[in-house]
């Protein structure tokens, strides 16, 4: 059993740790990773943002290929090969894993597979696979722990016919039927991805929206496209019996017949990972939902221990984790960084087409009264949508309306997840639209939108 | 007798130059609460009511329904006695203008801030979406300042609006923000408490850190073990600073930023002074005033600024704002700080009326007995570090001023007068000066007004 001694030492390598341990190194700190899988990168890496990008990247060409003979193209019978799919995703997500490896040598971290516990406070013990035990010591720790899947009680994946997002990523084939439990970001992104590949998709969602915590009128578009594309959506449905034969599975929603399906994806969310660490060794009590309770610097009740990311009860993104993991750990080295504002922090979703959001919806601001102004632009009218195919959605700004501070923005249509960073910016900087409505945006172009939707705002947008 | 309040029409505005009255919200004779909407008014820009700026009642309006009103015109009397005697309506346009000059400033976004004379605007602001040329687009395009300037606070367009909305000097927020920016909360912040708050952590508002070339020796480290700290590997003992500290370093750290600063010397011989002083002293005793050096200073200081009205002034901008009135600030040293109390209108003042008005700042600003409306106003200031023994300095302008004169010590010395060697009371005497508004020759020339003055001294 050897001893090592660290200024920091984080728990978790996924878009939070990775980003922690690196920015540690940079300000000096003597640091070690703990990780319990074989491979870094987390959740985000391994079975969450990359490899599902990769595959909607080919959904987006083969419905671009569906479309060729708009640009001028005949294909005959064209086709496309799922191994070479999944192995394009699988070559992506290796190569970053490689990259992070090279990082952490780069960086100087220290990186220990295996499971850590806590056994005192400055003291965590790491299992590693074969067994073996290593103590580390450390002046701060760093929880970055993530999440799992959460599972219908009596609907487990069985790899088969029953599966969450960390098996459907590995599937083998196409399924012709899907039933996705759970309308939220995972579901819908799978549900847009296997609709393009030609799977009849059903989602089912408890809650009277799909993506209950978007906007509601960009889901109402999103949900009309998704119709058209033949997707079937069941809000306010509950699932009540699953049977899994051998090929298929029996669904039935309350008040429904039963129907079959080749597979269920279960996506009914993610629960934070903060059980099996020893917290409570150390007098950490996360609470009922597995959270771990933090000041706006990341500080747990304990005063050396940090946590960031999925484990905590803010916004369960990759950069989110990552700008926390940044932010606690300059504060660990003695530097005074600024508390993150949530309301900048965006939200992607890389369905068909793309949503991505900033700051309050609508029916939140309704909700609690807040006086408030809409400003909206489609994308139809541009000269650059109908070049590139993609004139649906639209950009929606909600701003007040005294000195038009930007309050939301809500954007669905193509490039939405690449343009709403103008809007972080310019939220971060308390832009308002009208610096938004008066900076020049390129032409012709996609992003001409959110000038025209700040013109709407602040008098009259030009081409409508 | 009671106190009057003179309601002035505020400026709205840069470029606002009259606002055309709609209605009266009170009639003569009627009781009014301060902040209470009194009169509403409709300019190119906005519709907006005007606040009542005291409590009591409102005496006389002296504007009409539907004509328009020039801006600082006086548009009411509002008294505590209902049979107060009413006004003559002064048309304060010259007059107010000068005296505001500290509150219309360069902003950090080229933009002039503006205060109204009743402190306030209450714009319900019925800003016209549509108008693009007038609203949203048309104050930046205008902007009359260099670029240069737009570094010296750092802001956001949203707290530029508020500020412009609230008529806020932003140079006094203190910014939380990323690198000491002042964001929508600072304000709010600073309007709910009056500005009276010392900022959380003592930022500075104009972090120096990004023109700093020693800035990253500045890292306090903390020793987190025994919260010892250190700077640059030497152990240190943290204290807060007084308000009045901080206020005078934020003062003294936007003056330089602010003007480029020039100081020219003269050497005065002041045998004149002395000797008039020795036969005037006991005089002066009688009557109870205290006849100093300062106050032969002071006098020379309000001959020169009528011949050279350029150092009683301020810049805004592009434009530079000349000042009727000659108010002279001297800096005194107190126990908690550098306060700098004005002696007022001073324009035609007999040396008699200069002792008097520096006996009576100086005492009460060593008991602590100024009133807030003492250390306003300033349109040239005097700093006498020549009490100490100092002969020569170099002073921080006293912004929004453009000149600041520093007295060094009176030292009798050997001097040749007509080819004889004499003793002469000598004293070095400097004007620091704005080089944006003065030149050299322009300080050069006042300080030989004054050396002219003061040599030939009447006995």
């Amino acid at each position: 059993m050897t001893n090592n001694t660290y200024d920091l030492v984080v728990i978790g390598a996924g878009p939070g740790g990775e980003v922690g341990v690196i920015r540690a190194a940079q300000l000096g700190l003597k640091v070690a990773l703990v990780e319990k899988n074989e491979h870094l990168g987390g959740t985000c890496l391994n079975v969450g943002c990359i490899p599902t990008k990769a595959l909607l990247e080919s959904a987006k060409i083969w419905e671009k290929i569906n479309h060729v003979e708009d640009f001028g193209f005949a294909l005959e019978n064209p086709s496309y090969s799922w191994d070479k799919i999944m192995s394009r995703k699988e070559d992506i997500v290796n190569a970053q894993r490689k990259g992070l490896k090279f990082l952490m040598k780069k960086n100087k971290v220290d990186v220990y597979h295996g499971h850590g516990r806590f056994v005192s406070s400055d003291n965590l013990e790491v299992t590693s696979p074969d067994g073996s035990k290593t103590s580390i010591s450390a002046k701060h720790f760093l929880v970055a722990t993530g999440s799992r899947v959460k599972e219908i009680p009596f609907a487990k994946s069985n790899g088969k016919t029953i599966m969450t997002s960390d098996d459907i990523l590995f599937i083998d084939k196409v399924p012709k039927s899907l039933c996705v439990v759970g309308g939220g970001v995972v579901g819908m992104e799978f549900a847009s991805l296997f609709a393009r590949f030609g799977t009849s998709v059903t989602v089912v969602e408890m809650a009277e929206q799909m993506l209950p915590s978007e906007d509601e009128e960009v889901v109402k578009e999103l949900c009309r496209l998704f119709r058209k594309q033949k997707i079937i959506l069941k809000t306010n449905s509950k699932l009540s019996k699953v049977e899994s034969k051998a090929h298929s599975c029996l669904v039935t929603i309350e008040g429904e017949d039963p129907q079959e399906f080749d597979l269920l994806l279960s996506s009914i969310g993610r629960a934070p990972v903060s059980d099996e660490l020893g917290l409570d060794n150390v007098g950490i009590f996360p609470d009922k939902f597995g959270f771990i309770g933090v000041d706006n610097h990341y500080r747990t009740p304990v005063k050396n221990v940090f946590a960031i990311g999925d484990v905590i009860k803010t916004p369960a993104l990759a950069h989110t984790a990552s700008a926390e993991a940044i932010h606690a750990v300059e504060i660990i080295a003695g530097q005074h960084p600024h508390v993150i504002d949530y309301q900048t922090n965006p939200g992607a979703i890389y369905t068909s087409p793309e949503i991505a959001s900033m700051g309050m919806n609508e029916q939140t601001l309704r909700k609690n009264g807040v006086e408030y102004s809409v400003a909206k632009f489609p994308f139809a009218p541009m000269a650059k949508a109908k070049i590139e195919g993609s004139t649906d959605g639209f950009v929606k700004i909600i701003f007040e309306p005294k000195y038009r501070e930007i309050l939301g923005v809500h954007i669905i249509g193509a490039k939405a997840t690449e343009m709403i960073s103008e809007f972080v910016l310019g939220k971060v900087l308390e832009t308002t639209v009208d610096e938004i409505g008066h900076a020049i945006h390129p032409h012709p172009t996609i992003s001409e939108t959110v000038m025209e939707a700040a013109h709407a705002a602040i008098g009259g947008a030009i081409h409508l | 007798m009671s106190h009057s309040t003179e309601v002035l029409m505020p400026l709205m505005g840069e470029g606002v130059n009259e606002a055309t009255v709609i209605r009266w919200l009170k009639a003569p004779g009627e009781k009014v609460e301060k902040d209470e909407p009194l009169i509403e008014v409709s300019t190119d820009k906005v519709d907006t009511e005007i606040p009542a700026p005291a409590s009591g009642y409102l005496i006389a309006c002296f504007a009409e329904e539907g004509s328009a009103i020039e801006v600082y015109q006086t548009i009411a009397q509002i008294s505590e006695d209902p049979k107060a005697q009413v006004i003559t309506p002064s048309n304060k346009a010259d007059r107010e203008k000068p005296s505001n000059a500290g509150n219309a400033v360069p902003s950090s976004g080229g933009e002039a801030l503006q205060v109204s004379s009743v402190g306030m605007l209450d714009r319900k602001a019925k800003r016209q979406s549509s108008d693009r040329s007038g609203g949203a687009y048309g104050a930046s395009l205008q902007s009359p300042l260099p670029a240069s300037f737009a570094g010296a606070v750092r802001t956001s367009p949203l707290v530029r609006k508020m500020a412009k909305e609230h008529g806020l000097d932003l140079r006094m927020v203190p910014g939380s923000g990323l690198h000491g920016r002042i964001t929508r909360s600072d304000v709010e912040e600073y309007l709910q408490t009056g500005g009276q708050r010392i900022p959380r952590d003592y930022a500075m508002p104009n972090q120096v850190q990004e023109f700093d070339p020693t800035g990253p020796l500045f890292t306090v480290k903390t020793k987190n073990e025994d919260g010892k700290e250190f700077l640059d590997g030497v152990e240190v003992r943290r204290e807060k600073m007084s308000k009045i500290r901080w206020l005078t370093a934020e003062h003294m750290l936007r003056s330089v930023r602010t003007s480029p600063h020039v100081t020219t010397t003269f050497e005065m011989d002041l045998h004149k002074i002395d000797a008039h002083r020795d036969a005037n002293k006991a005089q002066f005793e009688k009557e109870g005033v205290r006849l100093t050096f300062t106050a032969y200073f002071i006098q020379a200081a309000i001959h020169a600024i009528k011949k050279f009205p350029e150092v009683n002034a301020s810049i805004d901008g592009g434009d530079v704002l000349f000042k009727e009135a000659i108010n002279i600030g001297c800096a005194v040293a107190t126990k908690t700080g550098l306060i700098v109390p004005v002696i007022k209108n001073a324009n035609d003042f007999s040396l008699k009326e200069c002792a008097v008005g520096l006996s009576d700042i100086a005492m009460r600003a060593r008991e602590s007995k100024l009133n807030p409306s003492d250390i306003k106003g300033g349109t040239f200031s005097i700093t006498n570090p020549g009490m100490y023994g100092s002969i020569h300095s170099q002073p921080i302008i006293n912004q929004p001023q453009v000149a600041i004169m520093s007295i060094g010590a009176i030292i009798k010395r050997p001097v040749v007068v007509n080819q004889d060697v004499t003793i002469r009371p000598l004293c070095q005497i400097g004007l620091t000066f704005d080089h944006r508004i003065i030149d050299g020759e322009g300080g050069a020339m006042f300080l030989a007004e004054i050396r002219n003055f003061l040599e030939s001294y009447p006995a």
